[in-house]
């Protein structure tokens, strides 16, 4: 069997976007056939224990009864069931989001090393103001079509496991339909807001110039293309490299991306930043240019961030914002192959403890905070850092309009769609997402574990919130 | 995904770091450890990630004190959460326990105070709880939100977990490895009872002492191996692939013969009676119940298996904690009744005599590191039991629990300290001081 026809045999669904890749529903499957032994590099010495065949299977697990109605995702599981998730565990049947996938969403770090943040300052209880009219809410579709209520479709078959919203610093509706509220779940993208929102703050702090090239600060990629990259340019993802996670690059095993997301994890040591070196400009296309989405700009940033600060990423994220706003337990992200966070997709709390952070994006922070993390002119910096023009006509634009049946204005600091009233959006693979919409003093978040090949509506009932509790 | 990384260090091979050193005195190439209450830098990080060997971690230097606190960047981990409101601690501090004196290995005698900051007794944290209340807290190297390694103070978590599954009728003290896992059958295990798993003393070869430390071959160290993903010859084995391979020396019951390794054949009991994976069956019959701060972190190793004996990790209240679950005062944090009277009693009253403890390779060293000698024996995981019915539970680089059911009072500490692990010494004394009477 050639790389290209196992890759073929372990394809997902077609049909499966770029926007649902954090690391690629498509694009791990092929990954982890083309590492060989990369299919079980995330549990060491099982994987290296096991003969070489074996190690190169992949077995892409299903949803079956054993995870619905996803409720079942709540209780304990029995020892033979966690070893066989164990056994076969891998990057594309976990990202696959079927049975297995439920599991390591909620248990990421018993199958790869973490950095983990303790909670530091006292707890902020948030209030409840639970409103009667949202669980029949409905939203206009992009067809035109009004959706079904919001608490049909979140008890319903999307395998939704968390949904919180907050108005004015209160929970306004919370729904735990496949975890409990004390379980923790990976943010998957949603996580690239807290690399951006840090990118703002230490240029604030004068740690961090937007106009000079991100490889004055990304040391490791100094003298390759990343030279021509300016920080800026990589806070909005319009690098100008060809590096863009396309349905067509995560389809063609050759591709950059695909070897990026085979290295990242699996590689050894630093092999990631080596192929990150090897990226090259696209042909008549300069930096700024256009958005073109790729977790491995953030992953440059995460770099440049660390140097800037002189701290590992999770410190730094918790100094400046995590020890700040009255979390409840720990922040944990998953590191790469040399303890590099992959602060692109890796981040890890309770839903309640993400509803804290997307809530200093509000005029309602000091419900979770003592000090004003996002001070005003922090929040514009956010919300105008993006080009329109970048993102007009992006293979990202089109997602939106099917997401909340409305276009974004544009991308800005690692937010997939910022509106033109300033409300931001960001998306995870799996169906996770963060919506922070400061006009409105609303902010939401949601964890599931759905396959990427299906819609995502989730988006569209947050927004259709905020602007039903403010009245527009 | 380390471990492909990490398998050309030898971690077998240089363990001679186990006995302990000779040399006393603060080492000048150790940063204060108070300086780590900032946190680590990316270049510190970098350093000691570049001498991540099972050596350099044991040894006791910066390197063990970044493992201590960062210990899931190493570990694949279970993490459990705090699943009840807190029960927060009310506080009675009793500034005179600071003035409780011993008589160090090293510096002479010292009062609390002055161990605490010293710079020889590298000491991080303490805590003692008196009747629920916190009588004596002091952070001189940590903050009292940083987690850090419970290393063998974590083992009365397993015999815990047992003695739950006996409550339930899943389990005897009395049965053998061989009636509880057909697969055992046909090794050295089969015809040993859990009780003698419990009190350390299978007859197996599963010690740890300076002979089998210093034995790349040896049960323990392929154990550790194992759990840190190195390889032995030329090969990553699981924790149950190891022990399957230990062999009887012995008759059981013979002396104290303490191994963690042998703790782990609790795990794997536990495991597989229990029908869930051990820091699951934690979680069910402790952990759940507990009102914590903060959650605790059971490490594994790359195959799955919790390293119960050792790689734990928290903030010092959790492990102190842990502790009052032992005491009258339970319900100031836990929702449940975790520790019976008939577990405690099964503990306390089970132990076995002096002379089988100071058979051991362990039990003198024991003597001295409390430079006491009135305990009767260890018990159920536990490292002595007194006869006043205190008990107590070191951890390699000198941590400590210790509980007096009977005062109502709980003592935990954390350090980093191989040379000198006089910070033992002030247990007794502050136990047996009238404070608590």
């Amino acid at each position: 069997m050639t790389k290209a026809d196992k890759l073929k045999a372990a394809k997902a669904p077609s049909g499966v976007g770029r926007r649902q890749v954090l690391m690629g529903g498509v694009g791990m499957t092929a990954m982890g056939v083309l590492g060989g032994g990369a299919a079980g590099s995330l549990v060491p010495a099982r994987a290296a224990a096991q003969s070489s065949d074996a190690a190169s299977k992949v077995v892409i697990q299903p949803i079956t009864e054993r995870t619905t109605p996803i409720s079942k995702a709540k209780e304990p599981l029995p020892f033979d069931v966690v070893q066989g998730i164990r056994e076969r565990f891998s990057v594309p049947n976990w990202q696959s989001a079927g049975d297995d996938g439920v599991y390591v969403n909620m248990h990421f770090p018993s199958f790869n090393p973490t950095d983990v943040v303790m909670p530091s300052h006292p707890v902020r209880e948030l209030e409840r103001d639970i409103r009667p009219e949202l669980p029949d809410m409905t939203f206009t579709m992009e067809d035109g079509s009004q959706s079904e209520s919001l608490d049909n479709y979140v008890y319903g078959d999307n395998r939704t496991q968390a949904v919180m919203m907050a108005h004015k610093g209160k929970v306004v509706y919370e729904a735990f339909p496949g975890m409990n509220p004390w379980d923790y779940h990976i943010w998957m993208s949603a996580s690239k807001t807290c690399v951006g929102t840090l990118g703002v703050i230490l240029e604030r702090e004068g740690l961090l110039d937007f106009d000079e090239p991100i490889t004055k600060y990304a040391k490791e990629l100094e003298g390759t293309a990343w030279d021509n990259v300016s920080v800026l340019n990589a806070m909005n993802m319009a690098s100008g490299l060809d590096i863009e996670e396309t349905t067509e690059a995560f389809s063609d095993p050759e591709s950059w991306i695909e070897q990026y997301f085979g290295t990242l994890f699996s590689g050894e040591g630093t092999e990631w930043i080596d192929i990150m070196r090897a990226a090259e400009p696209l042909e008549g296309e300069q930096p700024g240019d256009r958005f073109r989405y790729s977790t491995a700009i953030t992953q440059a940033l995460v770099l440049a961030l660390q140097h800037a600060s002189n701290l590992k990423y999770a410190d730094l994220f918790n100094d400046r914002i995590y020890s700040k706003i009255g979390a409840k337990q720990q922040y944990m992200v998953g590191l790469a192959s040399d303890g590099t966070a992959v602060g692109g997709g890796l981040n890890m709390t309770t839903p309640e403890d993400m509803l804290r952070y997307a809530m200093i994006f509000t005029p309602s922070w000091n419900a979770v905070s003592t000090e004003q993390v996002i001070t005003d002119d922090l929040l514009r910096r956010i919300q105008t850092l993006g080009d329109p023009a970048a993102y007009e006509g992006s293979t990202e634009q089109q997602y939106h309009a099917q997401w909340f049946g409305e276009s974004g204005q544009r991308n800005c600091a690692q937010w997939d769609c910022v509106f033109a009233d300033g409300a931001m959006f960001k998306h995870g693979n799996m169906h996770q997402g963060i919506y922070a919409d400061p006009e409105r003093d609303f902010c939401a978040m949601t964890f599931s574990t759905t396959p990427n090949e299906r819609p995502d509506y989730t988006p569209g009932y947050l927004r259709a919130a905020a602007k039903l509790l403010a009245g527009s | 995904m380390y471990s492909r990384r990490i398998t050309r260090f030898s971690g077998v091979a240089s363990c001679a770091f186990f006995a302990a050193g000779a040399f006393a005195q603060e080492d000048p190439d150790r940063t204060p450890v108070a300086e780590f209450k900032d946190g680590f830098t990316l270049e510190q990080v970098e350093s000691y990630r570049s001498q991540f060997n099972i050596p350099e971690l044991l040894k006791g230097g910066d390197t063990s004190v970044w493992w201590s606190q960062r210990t899931s960047e190493l570990h694949n981990t279970a993490h459990l959460p705090v699943q009840v409101p807190v029960m927060p601690l009310e506080e009675n501090i009793m500034p005179e326990i600071g003035e409780i004196t011993a008589d160090t290995k090293n510096f002479g005698t010292l009062s609390l105070n002055d161990w605490l900051v010293h710079p020889g007794s590298y000491a991080k944290g303490i805590i003692v709880i008196h009747e629920g209340k916190v009588v004596f807290e002091e952070y001189p190297a940590l903050n009292p939100w940083d987690a850090h390694l419970w290393m063998s103070t974590a083992k009365p978590l397993t015999s815990l977990v047992i003695d739950k599954l006996i409550e339930e009728g899943k389990i005897t003290d009395q049965q053998t490895v061989g009636e509880l896992m057909p697969d055992w059958a046909a090794t050295d295990w089969a015809d040993i009872k859990v009780i003698d798993i419990l009190d350390m003393t299978p007859g197996m070869n599963s010690e740890e002492n300076d002979e089998t430390r210093a034995d790349p071959d040896s049960i323990a160290i392929r154990t550790f191996n194992a759990e840190f993903g190195f390889q032995y010859n030329r090969r990553n084995e699981t924790v149950p692939e190891v022990l399957m391979d230990a062999e009887s020396v012995r008759n059981p019951g013979e002396k104290f013969e303490y191994g963690s390794p042998t703790t782990e054949m609790l795990v794997l009991i536990a495991e597989a009676v229990g029908q869930e994976p051990w820091a699951q069956l934690l979680d069910k019959y402790v952990w759940s119940k507990v009102g914590a701060e903060g959650p605790l972190m059971v490490h594994m190793s790359p195959d799955g298996t919790a390293a119960a004996h050792g790689v734990v990790s928290s903030r010092l209240r959790v492990l102190a904690r842990f502790g009052m679950l032992y005491t009258p005062s339970w319900d100031k944090t836990a929702t449940e009744q975790v520790v019976t009277p008939e577990i405690l009693a099964r503990i306390r009253d089970g132990v076995r005599g002096h002379e089988f403890y100071m058979n051991g390779f362990d039990g003198p060293a024991f003597l001295d590191r409390l430079n006491d000698d009135t305990m009767i024996s260890n018990a159920r995981q536990w490292d002595a039991i007194w006869p006043d019915g205190d008990m107590w539970k070191a951890g390699l680089q000198s941590q400590a629990l210790y509980v007096s059911p009977d005062k109502d009072l709980v003592i935990a500490f954390f350090s980093t300290n191989v040379p000198d692990d006089s910070f033992h010494r002030y247990l007794r004394p502050i136990a047996t001081s009238d404070l608590f009477d």
